[in-house]
């Protein structure tokens, strides 16, 4: 291939990282891009990192119960410091593919086990993450699976399972009977008092069942194949053709940009077809995600993904080095003070453990309205106050002149600044209003993480 | 790739917009109260929707509930742990077999029902039915069965008359805006609470965050894919913080927010006609009874708010100190029509706890006081509408509730009887009980 510029390095931590820092920009502008890429999954044996000093905060949050907002800080923090941000952002890309959401029974532990299993997973096997979060605890709360048993058939995860999770609609390959038949091969998991996930085989529907062309079930009593039935429907799901390009159509959406089709098959967009292609002959999400990095199709083109508004959160934290779980709140002014993040977020329309249903979240130009807009200037303001006032560790070096552009665009992780930015930013400081250079720096830092260059990627 | 034009670009082709304006921001009229004793300055005749969408699938079979007759023997048989008793009930009336009642948490509509108030849609679907609840709920947004939809049926009535430069025409509150107010051309607005359609640092033309917010206003000029509107929707979230500036509604909590939002947003005049409502939680595959009853009071308690000010008979207060907002002004409820969808029923029987995903519903529209006879205004005829859907025999019930009503007849006789819409060609389907322009027979009439 050939080396990375400053446009590649952004768009790929920007897409793929939650955003950039100077500091990758140092390290990766000039370096061959396949090398870039690379570097960016974790070591072999390296799945899940287990040294990181917010590691016992985790252990700790999976026991507890209501206190949601620690939850959500936790992580945000992870994602904004963990070093393999990579495999964090695939967490995050699960969390919204098998969106699980809190409310009703599940409390925050369970999610927060279901968040460790994805983890596990994010980059290995997805056919081992479907096994996994099909039997899941979260899961089995959110879509009624602790309910369904065999004299009282919950269709609830059976339809998502098809529809969102694996197979889609694009085109349909599933009945309602194949919908019915796979709840039943699903009946008999419970949620026990200690939140532990259990098969009982005394609820478990013992009949043939008939999903999508194979039958499976009808095993006798006791038969341990039954507490296995789950990964067969699983399996199933993922023999349907339509699995690999449906779960590579969602991870393109949310990498690199919406494709235009109504159908995989008569509608084909390349980058799909590619990254189905590296995806179904083991469902290893690191050779598909490599694939997607490296395609052209990623790399280059216009800027088209609109980021998801967690994902400006957490780059802005980076860039400006804000902690997103303080202790004792970002700027010690009350109770709250360290929920200002999560606050803005709802108000941008998304905060992690909460997604609006089980289809997840939107994505691309929905995202671009009013609302979420106020809500993006929100966060902005906040973060920078936070940055200026927390441990005032940060000591801006930048001078706030129109002749320092391009180290400020450095600075804040991106490849390029558009015309209209840098004109905008010129613009105030031709007029800041204010002869203080500490807020003609915020001033700069606001401007260019409110720009289309920070949102569109 | 082919894109649908801006507001922009519609702007530019007619020749409103040059030059400096392109980077003016949107500035909305200033919204002044009116009341019965005023004339609406935008449309003396503008009449008023709002939606509520009881998202996740609303167990209609729960809400419009069978009474008596075959119809409840059915209802008996299948429904062995959500059934309601009868004691708790409504009576509404006679249907075909038997008779039906409204589920008690719906106090209030019961009480606009005695006061004629209230048409009640059975049956309500629409051909080929989707168990889905995403593209169920499309085809419901768009009135489009068996597209992938692009725009919504409302977002197409903003497009058929056109949003004047300024007016807040179209609202969305709950969530992000829904398809059903998308249109081609035009779009409605998001606004979830008045208190946050504010800029932190304050009003936004003064504000340092509107003026920043403001430099990206200017963006058209970047055609690129995604940013070409860009600038287009940064003008609209400074002319929204604008034009809702000083506003505030009171929030006592659940739908009632949505409602008194809605009702701040219609009776400032900024020229408001439709507002899209979400009140999600509907999709009661377990403990049904009691979540059910909950999202039953938690929406009539919102339509409660809406008209009377009141919250479980508690006045809804704002300000400090405290101030009690009052029934809704008698002119705006007499030109308001609240309707209500969810993507679909639920299953005929119960799966234990719950109920999985089903079909056809029952739509409810609530209407104004009767107009004054001979002044021409459109009526919302009360009472029950179209058939009750067959639920089959106590030896054989049926799987699923086939509709009765196609949605599109619904839409088409809001829009071309309510809304003073020239309506939608798409919509005129035939069949029993649907007028030759599409229209449900008998659902609106004229004064």
């Amino acid at each position: 291939m050939t080396a990375a510029t400053a446009n590649d390095v952004a768009r790929l931590f920007g897409r793929a990282c939650f955003g950039a820092t100077k500091t990758d920009l140092d390290l990766w502008v000039g370096k061959e891009y396949a090398d870039v890429v690379n570097a960016l999954f974790p070591p072999a044996g390296l799945p899940v990192p287990g040294a990181l000093v917010d590691e016992p905060r985790r252990v700790q949050l999976e026991t507890a119960t209501s206190d949601l907002l620690a939850g959500q800080r936790w992580w945000l923090e992870r994602m904004r410091t963990t070093p393999f941000p990579l495999l964090e952002r695939m967490t995050w890309f699960w969390h919204t593919h098998f969106a699980t959401g809190y409310a009703g029974n599940p409390n925050v532990g369970d999610l927060m086990k279901q968040n460790q299993t994805i983890r596990a997973n994010a980059l290995g096997s997805f056919r081992t993450l479907l096994h996994k979060l099909t039997v899941d605890g979260a899961m089995l709360y959110y879509l009624s699976g602790y309910q369904n048993r065999r004299n009282a058939v919950n269709e609830n995860y059976a339809r998502e399972l098809f529809e969102l999770f694996t197979a889609g609609v694009i085109p349909q390959r599933f009945t309602e009977t194949d919908i019915r038949q796979a709840a039943k091969a699903l009946t008999g998991w419970v949620v026990k008092a200690d939140r532990t996930v259990a098969f009982d085989t005394n609820r478990h529907d013992r009949t043939v069942k008939t999903i999508c062309g194979t039958t499976i079930g009808g095993y006798p009593a006791n038969d341990a194949r039954e507490a296995t039935e789950y990964q067969e429907v699983c399996d199933i799901a993922l023999g349907l053709d339509t699995t690999a390009h449906f779960v590579a159509y969602k991870m393109v959406c949310s990498f690199a940009y919406i494709p235009e089709t109504t159908d995989l098959f008569a509608e084909p967009d390349e980058l799909v077809d590619a990254v189905a292609a590296a995806l179904r002959p083991a469902w290893d999400i690191t050779a598909a995600m490599k694939v997607l990095l490296m395609h052209p199709r990623f790399r280059s083109g216009t800027p088209a993904l609109v980021r998801q508004p967690v994902e400006e959160a957490v780059h802005l934290a980076k860039v400006l080095t804000v902690n997103m779980d303080p202790v004792e709140g970002i700027q010690n002014t009350g109770a709250s003070a360290h929920n200002q993040p999560i606050f803005a977020l709802r108000r941008m329309g998304q905060t992690p453990f909460q997604p609006p249903n089980v289809g997840g979240w939107p994505e691309g130009k929905a995202w671009l309205t009013s609302t979420t807009t106020i809500g993006r200037y929100s966060l902005g303001q906040y973060t920078i106050n936070a940055y200026n006032t927390q441990g005032r560790v940060n000591t801006n070096p930048l001078p706030a002149s129109t002749a320092a552009l391009d180290v400020w665009r450095a600075y804040v992780g991106l490849g390029s600044l558009g015309g209209v930015t840098q004109q905008q930013v010129q613009s105030y400081l031709s007029n800041p209003g204010t002869s203080d250079e500490r807020t003609k720096q915020n001033g700069i830092l606001f401007l260019l993480a409110a720009s289309p260059d920070w949102q569109v990627m | 790739m082919s894109r649908t034009p801006s507001r922009r670009d519609v702007l530019k082709g007619a020749g409103v917009v040059a030059g400096l304006q392109l980077l003016s921001p949107v500035i909305f009229r200033a919204g002044e109260a009116w009341g019965a004793t005023q004339v609406d300055p935008l449309a003396a005749d503008r009449y008023r929707l709002i939606v509520i969408d009881m998202h996740g699938g609303n167990d209609g079979l729960n809400t419009v509930v069978p009474m008596s007759g075959s119809i409840r023997d059915v209802y008996e048989k299948v429904r062995v742990t959500t059934e309601l008793p009868v004691s708790g009930l409504n009576p509404l009336g006679a249907v075909n077999g038997g008779t039906v009642g409204l589920h008690g948490a719906l106090s209030t509509v019961y009480d606009l029902w005695n006061q004629n108030r209230v048409a009640i849609v059975q049956g309500a679907d629409y051909p080929s039915h989707n168990y889905s609840h995403f593209v169920s709920d499309d085809i419901w947004q768009s009135g489009l069965p068996g597209q992938r939809p692009g725009s919504g049926w409302l977002g197409r009535h903003l497009d058929r008359t056109g949003i004047d430069d300024g007016e807040l025409r179209g609202i969305g509150i709950g969530g992000r805006l829904p398809l059903a107010l998308r249109g081609e051309i035009e779009m409605g607005e998001q606004v979830n609470a008045l208190s946050e359609t504010q800029f932190a640092d304050g009003a936004a033309t003064t504000g340092s965050a509107g003026k920043r917010h403001l430099a990206f206003a200017g963006y058209d000029a970047d055609t690129r894919a995604v940013r070409d509107f860009y600038g287009d929707y940064c003008r609209t979230a400074l002319g929204v913080a604008t034009s809702t500036t000083g506003l505030t509604a009171a929030q006592p909590g659940g739908v009632a927010n949505a409602m008194l939002t809605a009702r701040t947003l219609l009776t400032a005049n900024l020229g408001c006609e439709v507002v899209f409502v979400l009140a999600g939680g509907y999709d009661t595959h377990d403990n049904q009874l009691s979540r059910h009853n909950t999202l039953l009071t938690d929406l009539d308690r919102g339509i409660e708010a809406f008209y009377y000010g009141t919250k479980g008979g508690v006045p809804v207060t704002t300000g400090n100190p405290a101030v009690p907002v009052g029934p809704v002004d008698p002119h705006l409820a007499s030109r308001t029509l609240i309707m209500t969808f969810s993507e679909f029923g639920r299953r005929i029987g119960d799966n234990g706890t719950g109920t999985d995903h089903g079909a056809a519903g029952p739509m409810f529209l609530i209407g104004p006081p009767a107009p004054a006879a001979g002044s021409g205004a459109p009526v919302l005829n009360p009472g029950l509408h179209r058939d009750h859907p067959d639920l089959g025999t106590v030896t054989l019930p049926k799987d699923n509730l086939a509709g009765t009503t196609d949605i599109r007849s619904v839409y088409q006789s809001v829009l071309t009887r309510w809304l003073a819409d020239e309506g939608e060609a798409g919509f005129v389907v035939s069949g029993t009980g649907i007028d030759g322009d599409g229209t449900l027979t008998g659902l609106f009439g004229t004064a």
